[in-house]
């Protein structure tokens, strides 16, 4: 049975109502309070330009929050991949428990983000840490937390995304890959292909769109992260692991400066609108070719 | 004869009339009411709330609802819920430092004839701290405190008489006391332990633990003289050497306890020190009802806990330098060394919406004085789950819950002694209560303070950068206005 344009339209339209309502309007009207002294308590509102957007990135903790959110997805995501890929490629063939096997990777995705923070808070820690746990065994002496290393801060943050989000990355994965026919591994066996090349030939192209649409979901994770970094280090030692989003909360909930949360924001989804933007170009190419 | 009968049995009437929002054993005068009393989480604060609202109800009549929300929402949900005139809330359980944003508004309830007329509250038993500063404002009382809080020093006593030391006069001594411990095993279980444990991370509580250094550098003549702003022209004290003196303390403080010390909050290095691993700690009243709970401290009858350290030189506002105590400029210190306590928070407070009905405020009224009555407030603080400390004379007074609680006696002297000489120092230091103080001090002095520890910035830095965005944000508000709001926090009226 084809759909009529009509049908289409009756199809769409109470998402269209619900989005409209819950997500569209309520964005353009912060997408307004960025340009303007709005806030939910004020007795006037003015109309004030781009100084929001001036004063944003103008602050250096924003700055400092722009760097470590770069430096985060540029390290996370890829992480994210190649180890969920990876994981996905050596799970691919059938095996007894396979099935409950899928089923746990999902866990750490499941929980959430403020109770893996509280975890690996208590998991870094030096008293309580599994890792301290092991030295002691080892009889090492303790290990102090990398979350209070102006160093080694951002890596242990970044450590706890990937740790949250390649197991469901090979979840995600781990249904295509065990649907190529085996012929086409054995092909690529007998025409004397190695590990990299079945890799490169054989199960790169057989997910490429999912992984394209992975990619992009991770980046804009990425680029909003905030609860996990809230719970571990507040954003501390020092500006090491503020992100966008931790600043945008704090400014408009912590000390009630909605224009500037707001605008925070906004530069966030803008930032997840040009990755999107890169993702529809790409998947465009790959259909045209 | 009997006009005087007449009288008297009317005087009785009103007498009666008047006790009946104070006392829920009286009769069902709130029936049919429902107050709506928003606090946080918890499940501190709202714990004991929530534990005594039913005796309250059976008792008046009146149906309690205890609605709580995260910490991090509460100030904002409050502010939206008055500003939009939606008063979802009669009365809430809350930081009294945001009543620089609620007061000057109209948002809450004056209750300085209440409190005065409310024989059951013992308004007087309060102490005078908690009743002339932290529950008023411009010289009115807005607020019913049920919560005495302010830093303190805590020390392993064990420790400190083997060694033949005495507890930290000066953040000298609390230095070198705590470099003599760094490093030892001090609960026995062969690993070195940490000479002071301090919550220095950021966006927890770092900032109060830097201002209850601060305070005994900035502050010498009396709450009065305030510690962060000058009281003339709203100049912040954050760029003099007393300034510089704290921070550098502040520093050295970084480096002589746990190296993750700069990801700890308050909840680790309580757990830190009740596990016998830290000989120093700088905290709330919560260490002493947690150190004697068998549950989770192994330093039971082993804590002291002593007036927040202070300092033998302070800032000179007419030179504007570090100098040594003399009589004039120290006026309450103690064998020369100016003790400045610092009542950071503030305490929770009860406070009530103006905008609710009537009896809908006397009901809330009559709640809020029963908790803070001493019948049941002389129990709730000794216990550590309530998050209640010490705020009224009577709580120093009566010993039976204390001991009742688990705390020895000598532990009991020692931590109430600690409070006592707190709550009655002249020169006790008030938490900062002015419009957007969250800015001043959740933003940017947080931020700047975060920095300075990790090595981001100087130590000039951190003064110009805190020093900085105080004035800008001051301009933007308004300074004549905002000095209106410090002087009127400091209950200056001249």
């Amino acid at each position: 049975m084809r759909l009529t344009g009509r049908d289409r339209l009756f199809l769409f339209a109470p998402l269209a109502l619900l989005l409209a309502g819950w997500l569209v309007l309520p964005a353009l009207l912060g997408l307004l309070a960025t340009f303007s002294t709005y806030s939910p308590f004020a007795t006037s509102v003015q109309f004030s330009g781009l100084a929001n957007y001036a004063a944003v990135v103008r602050d250096p903790l924003f700055v400092a929050a722009a760097r470590n959110v770069a430096v985060f997805t540029l390290v996370a995501v890829p992480l994210e991949l190649v180890i969920g890929f990876s994981v996905a490629y050596v799970l691919r063939r059938p095996f007894q428990g396979r099935a409950a096997l899928r089923v746990l990777l999902l866990l750490p995705w499941l929980v959430s983000p403020i109770a893996s923070g509280v975890m690996w808070h208590f998991l870094f820690g030096g008293a309580t840490g599994i890792v301290d746990f092991v030295l002691g065994w080892l009889g090492r002496p303790d290990v102090p937390s990398p979350l209070g290393d102006i160093r080694l801060a951002l890596p242990a943050v970044i450590a706890v995304e990937v740790w949250r989000m390649a197991p469901f990355v090979t979840f995600l994965l781990l249904p295509s890959l065990a649907s190529i026919p085996t012929e086409r591994w054995e092909e690529a066996t007998l025409s004397g292909a190695s590990w990299t090349g079945r890799v490169r030939h054989v199960a790169i192209p057989a997910v490429r769109p999912l992984l394209l649409t992975i990619t992009m979901l991770l980046t804009g994770l990425s680029l909003g992260t905030f609860d996990a970094v809230l719970i571990l280090t507040g954003g501390g030692p020092g500006t090491a692991t503020v992100t966008p989003a931790l600043y945008s909360y704090n400014r408009a909930f912590g000390v009630n400066d909605w224009p500037v949360g707001a605008t925070s924001g906004w530069l966030i989804a803008a930032a997840v609108l040009g990755a999107g933007l890169i993702y529809v170009r790409l998947s465009r190419t790959k259909v045209a070719d | 004869m009997s006009r005087v009968l007449a009288r008297t049995v009317v005087l009785l009437v009103f007498v009666a009339a008047c006790s009946t929002g104070s006392n829920p054993s009286t009769n069902q005068s709130f029936s049919g009411t429902t107050i709506r009393v928003v606090t946080f989480t918890g499940p501190q604060i709202a714990e004991p709330l929530q534990r005594r609202a039913p005796d309250f109800e059976k008792a008046t009549g009146a149906k309690v609802q205890i609605i709580t929300v995260p910490f991090s929402d509460l100030y904002q949900k409050l502010l939206t819920d008055f500003a939009t005139k939606t008063n979802s809330y009669d009365a809430t359980v809350f930081d009294p430092q945001w009543m620089g944003d609620y007061v000057p508004p109209g948002y809450l309830e004056d209750l300085t004839d209440r409190v005065k007329n409310d024989s059951a509250l013992q308004w007087n038993d309060i102490a005078p701290f908690f009743r002339d500063f932290s529950a008023t404002f411009k010289g009115k009382v807005y607020t019913i405190p049920l919560d005495g809080d302010f830093q303190m020093v805590y020390y392993r006593k064990d420790l400190l008489q083997k060694d033949g030391l005495q507890p930290p006069a000066t953040w000298d001594d609390y230095i070198s006391i705590a470099q003599h411990f760094q490093g030892k095993d001090l609960n026995g279980d062969g690993k070195p332990d940490y000479g002071s444990c301090l919550a220095m991370k950021r966006s927890a509580q770092s900032y109060w633990a830097w201002i209850s250094i601060a305070a005994a550098y900035l502050q010498s003549q009396g709450t009065k003289q305030g510690a962060f702003f000058n009281t003339d022209n709203m100049q912040p004290l954050t760029n003099n050497p007393a300034a510089a003196a704290a921070l550098t303390v502040y520093k050295t403080l970084s480096k002589i306890g746990p190296p993750e010390q700069l990801n700890q909050d308050v909840g680790d290095s309580r757990g830190l020190f009740v596990t016998g691993r830290c000989a120093l700690s700088l905290d709330w009243g919560d260490i002493g009802p947690l150190a004697v709970d068998k549950t989770q401290s192994t330093v039971q009858d082993k804590v002291g806990a002593v007036i927040l350290p202070g300092s033998k030189k302070v800032l000179d506002r007419s030179s504007n330098q570090l100098v040594d105590c003399n009589a004039t400029l120290c006026p309450y210190a103690t064998n020369g060394v100016n003790h400045a306590p610092f009542a950071a928070f503030g305490g929770w407070s009860g406070a009530i919406n103006k905008a609710a009905s009537a009896k809908v405020k006397d009901a809330a009224f009559a709640f809020l004085s029963y908790m803070s009555q001493p019948a049941q407030s002389s129990v709730d603080v000794t216990i550590g789950k309530t998050g209640f400390n010490p705020y009224r004379t009577s709580h120093f007074n009566n010993m039976g819950p204390w001991t009742a609680s688990g705390m020895s006696e000598s532990a009991a002297n020692d931590y109430l002694g600690a409070i006592k000489s707190s709550l009655q120092s002249p020169n006790m230091v008030l938490d900062l209560r002015i419009p957007q103080t969250a800015f001043y001090q959740q933003t940017a002095l947080d931020t700047a303070l975060a920095q300075f520890l990790a090595g981001e910035i100087s130590l000039t830095q951190c003064m110009t950068q805190i020093t900085n965005q105080w004035n800008s944000k001051t301009d933007e508000i308004g300074r004549q206005s905002q000095l209106d709001a410090y002087r009127s926090s400091l209950s200056i009226t001249k």
